[in-house]
């Protein structure tokens, strides 16, 4: 088995290299890197280009992590037993989390946790058991729940909170850089083929303008990128208006897909608006 | 040589364990990265190094390695000092509030003049009164004395230099430190608003006591959210060279405002905040953060505490803010304007405050909300950030 990008995601030698080393390895592999890179784009591409189905685990801030093995709900369990009813098979009232389902899948599946730096800053230590050795107990029911194939676990970061050392360890580790200008578009022609040359050469230029603007909140990304494309040439943007818009100094045609915050497209205006001024 | 290697990765300081080890020679032996010495770069660097901040040392331990060349040294001051905060540098005027003498009248000149020396200059210089080297009383280099000079590398002699132009490569305050913190932890512990806000998951005995026994009996449950502690926390700590005797200090502050406050952020600064502060303490030009954007990203509810010895020359304090016309006043003063609650706390022991002049101009700025860095310092602090 063996990983080596597909049609749809563009994945240099070092991502191969990492991929294939956690799936040799049996290990976790942690993707971290700007939002909008494509950490889990990464997840789902592995999986289908490896025929592995995918568990997707998406963690929020209130996520713990027995929610991943499995929660026991004694609330139901004890209003059936005022209402009357067959209460004792209590396996009946456990329902099974991601971890388990990927664990009991018949064949080996791909785990993603997204974004685990979401959670609680203890979230991460309380997986150590499971990750490594691919098992937990379940003690309503004493049993233990081992990993049948153990899954290729794919963890990606946003690096909101400091993962603990133990944790680390444990894991693969791979940065995505934010992509150069020519693998940007490459990225860009493997979403929209038919994308004329000016137009892919003045949105990028446009783009990267945007990105050096100082002080943005959130700089657009590569996702960003491919979604603005595809307004641009759905609504038939002539290549033209993208050249009279210097990205910083005007905003750009539907800058609103690029910026998502309030903040930064008043910025962007006010800018505009005091070169306008310097101008004149 | 695996082991060599693993050595001299461990000595640049990317900590990494056996353990990992065992992975990379694990993944080695099944046949990855033969023969092909870029596959095997990044094989190494995702099993052993597991930050992208320590990415850059793990590049130079290995060209290190295996070219045996080393990068570690650089004499090369005009490569450490990033070209930007000359330009920033040079946009702004300095004064001298008490008229005395500088060598040079405007940092404009200072800077253009080290520009010169530095093209001029080759290797490294002691003493003297005009290269840009250590000791002597030429306006560049460190430990000198020249009070309206750029201190460039070194440890600092006399506290006076008015721009520092050290790389800082100061090192991340260590969270992990858990002795000792204990009594600031409680210290702390008052900065708390509990609300309840968030999904329902905790039981609410009372409520569904009292709901049951409405019901007659019949199980009423009654589901709260849990109470937590919503208070946000931003912390701007000093690292500059005054305050080395104090890390080991600020170490402990850190570590139990880090397990103490979920919503924590932390920035650090060189000797007095100015136009930008640094994200993380590893990397230096890429993490810079502007103040003003510090400003526009936080709500004001937000409790500041900064840290630091507050000692330096005062005109390092009252220079005119940068950048934008007309504005009169510095960035702590525009701090305390825009935070509901600013508090300085100084490691410098209490009776050593009133004899230097800039601890008591910035105890003004903060309006006297300047604590001393001891449990019961800090117990005044928290109590005055949560009223």
């Amino acid at each position: 088995m063996k990983f080596e990008g597909t049609e749809r995601y563009i994945a240099g030698k070092e991502l191969q290299v990492a991929v294939n080393a956690a799936l040799s390895l049996q290990r976790p592999l942690l993707v971290k890197g700007e939002p909008g890179t494509g950490k889990t784009m990464l997840a789902m591409e592995v999986a289908s280009s490896l025929g592995m189905p995918l568990v997707e685990w998406h963690i929020k801030s209130t996520t713990s992590a027995q929610q991943g093995r499995y929660e026991y709900d004694a609330v139901a369990r004890l209003r059936d037993s005022q209402l009357g009813s067959e209460i004792d098979d209590i396996s009946h009232y456990i329902r099974r989390g991601k971890l388990w389902e990927s664990f009991v899948a018949e064949q080996r599946v791909a785990l993603l946790i997204d974004e685990i730096d979401k959670a609680d800053i203890e979230f991460p230590n309380d997986l150590l058991q499971e990750l490594d050795r691919m098992e937990f107990h379940v003690y309503e029911l004493d049993r233990t729940i081992k990993a049948i194939h153990r899954p290729l676990v794919i963890i990606t970061s946003n690096n909101e909170k400091e993962l603990p050392d133990a944790f680390l360890r444990r894991c693969f580790f791979h940065y995505i850089d934010f992509p150069d200008r020519n693998t940007l578009e490459a990225i860009v022609q493997v979403h929209h083929p038919d994308i004329s040359r000016e137009l892919l050469r003045d949105a990028l230029r446009a783009f990267f303008e945007l990105r050096e603007v100082p002080g943005l909140k959130k700089k657009p990304s590569t996702s960003e990128l491919i979604d603005w494309i595809r307004l641009l040439m759905s609504d038939e943007i002539p290549a033209q208006l993208l050249h009279e818009s210097d990205g910083t100094r005007l905003l750009p045609p539907l800058a609103g897909a690029l910026l998502k915050n309030e903040q930064d497209l008043h910025l962007l205006d006010r800018l505009a608006f005091m070169h306008r001024r310097e101008q004149r | 040589m695996l082991l060599k290697f693993f050595e001299a990765v461990r000595a640049s300081g990317v900590s990494c364990t056996p353990r990992e080890l065992l992975d990379l020679v694990g993944v080695l032996k099944q046949g990855a990265a033969f023969a092909d010495s870029e596959a095997f770069y990044f094989l190494s660097r995702c099993c052993l190094v597991k930050d992208e901040g320590s990415f850059d040392r793990f590049d130079r331990a290995f060209d290190g390695f295996f070219r045996g060349i080393s990068r570690a040294d650089p004499e090369d001051f005009s490569a450490a000092i990033p070209d930007e905060w000359l330009r920033q540098a040079l946009a702004e005027e300095m004064r001298d509030p008490d008229g005395k003498a500088l060598s040079f009248d405007k940092l404009e000149d200072l800077l253009d003049e080290l520009k010169k020396r530095l093209e001029e200059q080759e290797g490294r210089h002691v003493g003297g009164s005009h290269w840009i080297g250590s000791g002597g009383s030429s306006p560049f280099g460190h430990s000198g004395e020249n009070p309206g000079g750029i201190r460039i590398g070194g440890s600092g002699g006399k506290n006076q230099a008015r721009w520092r132009m050290q790389q800082p490569n100061y090192r991340g305050l260590d969270s992990s430190e858990q002795l000792g913190t204990r009594n600031m932890q409680m210290a702390l512990r008052r900065l708390r608003r509990f609300t309840r806000i968030g999904r329902e998951e905790e039981l609410d005995l009372p409520a569904t006591i009292a709901a049951t026994a409405r019901n007659g009996g019949m199980l009423d449950i009654r589901i709260a959210p849990k109470r937590k502690n919503n208070v946000r926390v931003l912390l701007l700590l000093d690292v500059g060279g005054s305050m080395d005797p104090y890390i080991e200090l600020c170490e402990q502050l850190f570590s139990a405002a880090r397990s103490e406050f979920r919503q924590l952020e932390h920035f650090y600064f060189h000797n007095f905040p100015y136009e930008s502060l640094w994200r993380e303490s590893r990397l230096s030009q890429q993490e810079v953060m502007p103040t003003q954007e510090l400003l526009r990203r936080h709500r004001c509810d937000y409790r500041v505490v900064l840290v630091g010895d507050a000692a330096m020359s005062p005109y390092e304090i009252v220079s005119p803010l940068a950048g934008e016309e007309g504005v009169e006043s510095n960035w702590v003063q525009r701090l305390t304007e825009f935070f509901d609650r600013v508090i300085w706390l100084n490691p410098l022991p209490e009776d050593r405050w009133a004899s230097t002049d800039s601890i008591g101009i910035i105890s003004q700025l903060v309006n006297g909300h300047m604590y001393p860095m001891t449990p019961d310092g800090i117990a005044d602090g928290t109590a005055y950030l949560s009223r």
